[in-house]
């Protein structure tokens, strides 16, 4: 059978298993996953390279208009550190005016609520998170946020965040498959206008016409049918909400981010949310293969990112339908937490009715899986197996991953994997037709090695100290897992909290935004350098010698090495944190 | 760095500006009533709520929403965060189930989500295993038989699930609403023929 029909019945397949009561959703989920990968890889892959798509006819004037604007009239391919530098500087000044924005939100208009301009430190924490695609949010929208702020400032940085990640992914993957890195701002721009622009202009129109509001009130006062008032937070939700889940961005509108009615209002947002988030991480992926002229490969590591992604929610879900094993024994009148045609059952606290568990679930791993850290529900309130999930999803921080980041991450251990491979068999480690020398290993190593040293170290120094401790929420190993899920999530610019954790202290504030500069920057720097060091080297053909990448055998070693080198770093601290508190439940004991 | 500047103020404009601004004035637009939070008013009128965000209800006449970390303030989103080894969330769940047993002293169980604060504070929906133990104590109030009001919750519910879309679950504003429409309008002989033959069993 040609391969293009064989997709087509995959396709078909899948979506006749939609109609599965149930966990019909998660192949109705792989499909939709599929098509994205198919076409949006191919767009961005032409995109890329300059070749026509169906919005060039719109979209080239204005892409000449906007560089000559900006004083920019080469396009001649930048080196690694030429690109690295734009990248900074464009990044450090979006992050000055959002900062000013912020601290001067008192005085500006459209801030009926009269909200004061943030705390200095707030403010640090705050520029850091969402200039980095974090998204971390020490403080409640709706509480501290005017909608100039959320305009000016947060959705602005999302953007910028988001397409500073695609360009270095686009550059990165330029370098891996030996062509010119590009130009940095040209990229910027025709990520902006190619990529984001259509989805979040079509993405936003779709999320109002169900309910998300889009307004300049900021709050609506109404009596309710038993007479009381009721104050109702809006403010231009979809255009922060669009930009949120396509970039992988996180940070919420409200305080209850995706859980919240006005940002999630139904089953169906709450879908494409779920692939808005995954869509660019998946395409990249195909990307890579057609520019390595290797789909082969492409779809080898889709399909290992694919199971890791499956494997975590499963586990998450299973755990989450069984609920909490606390009220299976409550007298004289039960609690009912089995699934039922009346009832989705499981542990519905911190989870909203129209989600149900599944659902919920996918949307926690997808949010963690990515980078995004958008909630549909508190995963604070998890089982502790169910938290666990989204835990180990962001130690990996590479099953599909954020715009851009989660593929390198994927690549880098593909480096290392070589590297081992190729000590084991005694030959000089290749991958992609480049020979891996010292600098390569090097700064693959700091990239990997930086991502555990910056979560264990500063959990085990809140965990031993005062101004750590007093920040907690709850008691026992859940309190550990709050103070490792929050560092675990700022590492990789993930975003997404257990909640309870308070986190507007001054300790947080600030070694929380360290911690996500140093998880964003230093990685994007060593993947760019090797990027750019790998370009310097001529390809070798293939001989019969070589290495090949893309088998089923080198795919499993792969996801071996991501397992030992990249999990297993973390195992001690996750048996002291969920898996001494799932044991502790269990047993029905409580802190 | 000039370039940077340059390029840094010209996204500023199109990102921080120009989208926000250019997707309000386009919802205003083509879906006003969305877009400005889908505020319903009552007959009169008056502004009374969202379909989409939940409100609080205690008299016993009406279906009662979840329980609320905010007590349904929609200026204040956000959940309990109760681990689930917590003695907190032990404590409070035992309490919402006590008194979940006072209220309905005729429910066999506690449904989950009877007795669990969901994550927004705000969650306008109960499951239909909620909303039908509830029913009784509903009609008791009202002076309804527990048909009537169970072919109310029947027809207000959100259609079946398909494709894992839609939970079990119904709408407690829209509901309530619905109960004081049929009160109002049997009163003029009216509605009764619909809920017959509304598939009630």
């Amino acid at each position: 059978m040609p391969k293009k029909n064989a997709f087509w019945l995959v396709l078909i397949i899948l979506f006749a298993l939609g109609f599965l009561p149930h966990w019909g959703i998660v192949f109705l989920f792989i499909a939709a996953g599929l098509l994205i990968t198919v076409f949006g890889g191919r767009y961005i892959a032409n995109v890329f390279s300059g070749q026509r798509t169906l919005l060039t006819p719109l979209f080239q004037p204005l892409e000449s208009v906007f560089l000559r604007v900006s004083g920019i009239t080469d396009s001649n391919s930048m080196n690694w550190i030429q690109y690295g530098q734009a990248l900074l500087l464009v990044n450090i000044l979006c992050g000055l005016f959002s900062a000013m924005i912020l601290s001067l939100q008192g005085d500006l208009p459209l801030n009926p609520m009269h909200f004061q301009g943030m705390s200095p430190w707030l403010m640090f924490n705050t520029i850091c998170s969402f200039i980095t695609n974090t998204n971390w949010q020490s403080y409640s929208g709706e509480q501290t946020l005017s909608n100039l702020s959320q305009m000016l400032a947060l959705t602005f940085m999302m953007l910028i965040g988001a397409i500073s990640g695609l360009c270095v992914c686009i550059a990165f993957l330029r370098g891996m498959t030996n062509k010119a890195l590009g130009h940095f701002y040209q990229d910027f721009v025709r990520a902006f206008l190619y990529v984001f622009l259509p989805v979040l202009v079509i993405g936003s129109l779709f999320f109002v016409s169900q309910g998300v509001p889009q307004t300049l009130h900021q709050q609506v006062t109404v009596t309710t049918i038993e007479g009381a008032k009721q104050q109702i937070a809006m403010g231009p939700v979809a255009s922060l909400l669009t930009i949120k889940q396509f970039g992988t961005n996180g940070g919420g509108f409200f305080n209850a981010n995706s859980a919240h009615p006005y940002e999630n209002p139904n089953a169906m947002t709450n879908f494409i949310e779920i692939l808005m988030e995954l869509a660019i991480p998946m395409a990249l992926v195909r990307t890579f293969g057609l520019w390595l002229a290797d789909k082969k490969q492409g779809w080898m590591i889709w399909g290992a990112m694919m199971l890791l992604f499956l494997l975590s929610f499963g586990v998450g879900t299973c755990f989450e339908q069984i609920g909490n094993t606390m009220f299976n024994h409550v007298h004289p009148v039960p609690i009912d937490q089995a699934l039922s045609p009346l009832q989705s059952g499981g542990n519905m606290e911190g989870k909203e009715i129209r989600f149900g568990i599944i659902p919920s679930l996918l949307f926690t791993t997808a949010t963690t899986a990515t980078s995004t850290g958008a909630v549909n529900n508190m995963h604070d309130s998890l089982t502790p197996i169910g938290g666990l999930v989204p835990l180990w999803n962001m130690m990996l921080n590479l099953i599909f991953g954020g715009v851009g980041v989660g593929l390198m991450g994927f690549l880098l251990y593909g480096i290392i994997a070589v590297f081992i491979t190729g000590l084991m068999v005694g030959r000089t480690p290749e991958i992609f037709g480049k020979k891996l020398e010292k600098p390569e290993i090097i700064l693959a190593s700091l990239a990997i090695l930086i991502h555990p040293l910056i979560i264990l170290v500063p959990t085990a120094i809140a965990a031993m100290s005062h101004m750590g401790l007093s920040a907690i929420n709850n008691l026992g190993p859940h309190g550990l897992s709050e103070i490792l899920y929050a560092y675990t999530s700022a590492a990789a610019n993930n975003g997404s909290a257990f909640a309870g954790l308070n986190a507007n202290t001054t300790w947080y504030n600030i070694s929380i935004g360290i911690v996500i500069l140093l998880g964003r920057y230093i990685s994007i720097i060593a993947l760019l350098a090797i990027a750019g060091s790998l370009l310097g080297k001529t390809k070798v053909e293939p001989g019969p010698g070589t290495l090949q990448t893309n088998t089923l055998l080198f795919i499993t070693v792969w996801v071996g090495v991501i397992l030992v080198v990249g999990a297993l770093t973390f195992v001690p601290a996750l048996a002291l944190g969920p898996i001494a508190e799932q044991l502790a439940m269990m047993a029905g004991n409580t802190f | 760095m000039w370039t940077a500047f340059r390029f840094s103020i010209l996204m500023f404009l199109l990102g921080g500006i120009l989208y926000p601004l250019g997707i309000t004035l386009l919802s205003q637009i083509v879906f006003p009533y969305q877009a400005n939070g889908s505020l319903i008013s009552s007959n009169d009128g008056k502004v009374i709520g969202s379909y989409l965000i939940g409100q609080g209800f205690s008299r016993p006449d009406y279906f009662h929403p979840r329980p609320s970390f905010n007590h349904y303030d929609a200026s204040n989103s956000g959940g309990f965060n109760d681990g689930p080894t917590s003695k907190k969330l032990v404590k409070r769940v035992l309490l919402e189930a006590k008194q979940y047993q006072l209220e309905n002293p005729m429910a066999k169980m506690v449904p989950m989500d009877a007795v669990t604060a969901s994550a927004s504070g705000l969650d306008p929906d109960i499951s239909l295993a909620n909303a039908y133990v509830q029913a009784h104590r509903v009609a008791l109030a009202r002076g309804l038989d527990d048909t009537t009001v169970k072919a109310i919750i029947n027809q207000t519910k959100h259609p079946k699930p398909v494709m894992g879309f839609n939970e079990p679950s119904v709408n407690v504003l829209r509901l309530n609403r619905n109960l004081d429409h049929y009160q109002t309008n049997s009163a003029k002989g009216f509605l009764s023929s619909d809920l017959k033959s509304s598939g009630l069993k």
